[in-house]
């Protein structure tokens, strides 16, 4: 019951010194999330598994193009379909063209990595465009020809203004159809392949309309180049691997009720992630990290050992002055550094997990299977602090205990 | 339990290296005794051996040689399992910085000495503040040392001392830090202490506090006049 009482007093007694206990819990939490993150590279990433968990892309067939009727059909389908759980966004992606040089896309800018083929990755020179105004065009491949009755300012750098005119612009009283200001430059190539004639511009699709009825093109000639569609998360934030079910469900779904049917949706194929993405994959075990994790949890360690042997001298001496046994000084020292340890642990798990949670939320592409640390790593990392805090416990106590009261007051 | 001599040492020695080749002879020979109930200062200049002294009887600290006898046991061939019981159930000590413990208010460093015991909480807090009430600190029980003068840290020091009940308090320069009123209210609470049964024993270079004593023994260059 005593030392019990010591050990339960050591643990209040932690946290009343609260400038050192939050250095030491600091400490120990830049320890944990160390050893965490490290740990955690004991995972594979693959893009693909993350946006596969998340939702699925269509896109038209090569030798059909799929009109955005039969587009906006298979959005409704996909919006009808009977299943337990629910449709997060289902978004077309259209384009028309404009004479023979010039095709208009949209691009969906509520989530860009959503875009099937053009995502922020893949943006060489400014950036992905925000307003409706704005324009990404594709970089070194266009040749622009001014033709069929379709004008068009030949520059083309980032930042700068192009127009779009049915006449020539140095005509009289010649009023430009369409101004775009370009945001960004992609790589070309990642877009289908070879040199085009037409100049290709991405616009935010929501002033796609507009711009379909400042071009007079009718609704049949506007075509959908791709679909993506995906599921609403079981927890708003944190991706869990029901939601992959669900979108294995969502898929062989689709696949009977919609892709079957071209008469009434148009020809879909499904694309595979790794053909829209770079496939990124890390080794399974990342050893040069988990070292670096078990490195850096052992230097802090020790240093926490070090300083708190050196603080509590004075402490432990008086204890044994007042006739404290080894056992219960070794206690309240237990007690002391495993609060700290453990209320670290926590600080840093939590650290990891909300910088996970944040990059999960800024970039579908973040090659991540989850925004949270495996329970796997989690574990492992708690091991692995424990071990470093019986190793610090181990320093602190032989230290502290060998030494008689007065050579205490004494060393202090 | 004999009426006489709860403490008694015979040709204690104390040597000690100083730095490498350094031997500090701290005590030479030093036989010294104590009755319960009896007040004993250890009258001496700084650095003449007292709180060496004041170390080796409270078991705090083993002698090179010599023989310290507490009741009918030899405490120099105690183990320090043993040392450590004997510190814990008999001595109270009151260092002369007090040693009080910084992140515990006045009432958890007296109950402190008391948290590896056996009785239950409630209890302890019970005696604690019995204690540092009979010192005249009963609103100051849940300060923190830094928020008490010279004076009450000294008694939460000495209340810690008392609240076990040891049948020996040792106390080095009791009132070395205190101003003179502050100073003689602790000797009179020692001495209240004394006549309740308790040996008192008191290492201080202050010739005021002898009107106190039942004894005083001198001490020089770690000889016992």
């Amino acid at each position: 019951m005593g030392n019990l009482r010591v050990f339960r007093r050591s643990i209040r007694f932690t946290t009343r010194n609260k400038r050192r206990f939050i250095v030491f819990l600091l400490m120990f939490g830049l320890t944990a999330t160390f050893v965490a993150f490290f740990v955690n590279t004991l995972d594979s990433y693959v893009t693909t598994n993350y946006l596969d968990q998340r939702g699925m892309f269509l896109t038209q067939s090569t030798t059909y193009g799929v009109t955005q009727a039969e587009g906006n059909k298979l959005i409704d389908a996909v919006r009808v379909l009977k299943v337990n759980y629910s449709i997060q966004d289902a978004v077309l992606y259209r384009y028309f063209d404009v004479g023979n040089n010039l095709r208009i896309f949209s691009l969906n800018l509520s989530n860009p990595w959503l875009n099937p083929w053009i995502n922020p990755s893949l943006v060489i020179d400014g950036s992905f465009p925000s307003s409706t105004n704005q324009a990404l065009i594709p970089y070194g491949d266009v040749q622009v020809q001014q033709s069929n009755g379709v004008f068009i300012s030949s520059t083309v750098a980032v930042g700068s203004k192009f127009s779009v005119w049915d006449t020539p612009p140095n005509a009289t009283n010649a009023v430009p159809k369409v101004s775009f200001t370009v945001s960004g430059l992609f790589d070309g190539a990642k877009f289908g392949s070879g040199k085009r004639n037409s100049l290709w511009v991405f616009v935010p699709d929501f002033g796609f309309d507009k711009l379909i009825a400042a071009f007079g093109i009718s609704a049949s000639n506007v075509y959908v180049y791709s679909a993506s569609i995906t599921v609403k998360t079981q927890n708003p934030i944190i991706p869990s691997s029901s939601d992959y079910d669900h979108v294995a469900d969502l898929k062989q779904k689709i696949t009977d009720t919609i892709l079957n049917q071209p008469s009434q949706f148009g020809k879909w194929v499904q694309v595979a992630q790794s053909t829209i993405r770079e496939k990124k994959e890390k080794s399974n075990l990342d050893l040069s990290s988990f070292f670096y994790g078990l490195i850096g949890g052992a230097v802090l360690v020790a240093m926490y050992s070090y300083l708190l042997s050196r603080l509590r001298s004075r402490e432990v001496a008086i204890l044994k002055a007042m006739g404290y046994s080894n056992n219960a000084i070794r206690l309240a020292l237990i007690g002391e550094i495993l609060t700290t340890s453990l209320s670290g642990f926590i600080v840093g798990i939590l650290s990891v997990n909300g910088i996970l949670i944040y990059l999960s939320l800024q970039d579908l592409g973040n090659f991540r299977t989850s925004a949270l640390l495996r329970w796997e790593s989690i574990l492992a990392s708690f091991l692995i602090v424990v071990l470093f805090t019986l190793i610090g416990i181990l320093i602190v106590t032989w230290k502290a205990l060998r030494v008689s009261p007065m050579n205490l007051f004494r060393d202090r | 339990m004999s009426l006489t001599n709860i403490l008694k040492a015979e040709n204690l020695s104390m040597t000690y290296k100083r730095g490498r080749a350094e031997v500090v002879h701290a005590l030479t020979e030093v036989n010294f005794k104590i009755d319960p109930a009896e007040m004993v200062l250890i009258f001496g200049p700084s650095g003449s051996g007292k709180s060496t002294l004041l170390h080796l009887l409270s078991g705090l600290e083993k002698p090179t040689s010599g023989s310290i006898k507490y009741e009918d046991k030899e405490i120099t061939t105690l183990t320090d399992k043993e040392l450590t019981t004997f510190r814990r159930d008999e001595v109270g000590y009151v260092f002369q910085s007090w040693e009080l413990i910084d992140h515990m208010t006045a009432v958890e460093n007296v109950e402190s000495p008391m948290y590896p015991s056996k009785l239950d909480s409630g209890e302890l807090r019970t005696k604690s503040l019995k204690t540092l009430r009979q010192l005249d600190l009963y609103d100051r029980e849940n300060h923190f040392p830094k928020e008490l003068s010279g004076g009450e840290q000294q008694r939460v020091a000495i209340a810690r001392a008392l609240v076990k009940e040891p049948k020996i308090i040792f106390a080095d320069e009791p009132t070395g830090n205190l101003d003179q009123e502050t100073g003689e209210t602790i000797m009179r609470l020692l001495k209240k202490v004394c006549r309740l049964g308790t040996a008192v024993i008191i290492a201080t270079h202050n010739e005021e506090l002898r009107r106190y004593a039942d004894r005083v023994v001198r001490i020089s260059n770690g000889r016992l006049g």
